[in-house]
């Protein structure tokens, strides 16, 4: 099994892991990248700046992984989350998951998201014409 | 508060509870035998404006989620952690 989790700065690319993970078992590969977009809750976003607990986003995010394999175990994952000031258009999210079938895939990377959306302590200041905000 | 009476932590806070508390760890003493819920009262007390915010946050001790019932101790790090939004 591959697993690759990781927090940090460094743009977010996916295409040689959804390479390595096509492995002859997995009839499913599904790639999510969740994208910085330029409106939140009724305003204009330049960019959103994303700050990290640095000692406990890795571990959390390592925490969420092992209970969405327990849940849908598939053949291989990788999470990557992205930090820093990231404009309209670029990756925050990162996630591919592959399996021999399509439903653990995409049951596997919806937890995904919906874990990190409660646990991992990532927080988003979004940078528009107002000013800043926290999301 | 003696010398034997006093544990001290250091405090940190992230999200929008930063723009009140500061980037920066804070050293602060606190009876021993507190609890994360004396230490939020406190925190309450010291920085008024962070007040609301706090019944909302998740409490991280030494980096795991912990209880408002959880016994601190001297040299814990104490991460106060508003709702996440990462993604």
């Amino acid at each position: 099994m591959q697993r690759i989790v990781e927090v940090g700065t460094e743009p977010i690319d996916l295409e040689a892991i959804e390479k390595n993970f096509s492995t002859p078992e997995c009839g499913a590969v599904l790639t999510f990248r969740g994208i910085v977009r330029d409106h939140a809750d009724g305003h204009v976003t330049d960019a959103i700046d994303y700050t990290c607990y640095d000692a406990m986003a890795k571990k959390e995010l390592d925490a969420v992984v092992d209970r969405c394999l327990e849940a849908h175990p598939v053949s291989h994952v990788a999470v990557l989350h992205r930090t820093g000031v990231l404009e309209v258009g670029e990756a925050s999210l990162g996630i591919v998951v592959a399996s021999p079938h399509r439903a653990e895939a995409f049951a596997c990377a919806a937890m995904i998201i919906d874990e990190i959306k409660k646990t991992v302590p990532i927080w988003k200041h979004e940078i528009g014409p107002d000013g800043k905000r926290w999301a | 508060m003696t010398k034997e009476t006093v544990l001290t932590i250091r405090l940190l806070a992230f999200g929008a509870l930063s723009d009140h508390l500061g980037n920066r760890p804070i050293e602060m003493n606190l009876a021993t035998g507190s609890r994360v819920s004396d230490l939020l009262v406190r925190v309450g007390r010291d920085y008024p404006a962070a007040e609301s915010q706090l019944p909302h946050c998740m409490i991280a001790v030494n980096r795991e989620y912990v209880a408002r019932e959880y016994v601190l101790a001297g040299g814990d790090e104490v991460a106060l952690l508003p709702p996440v939004s990462g993604g």
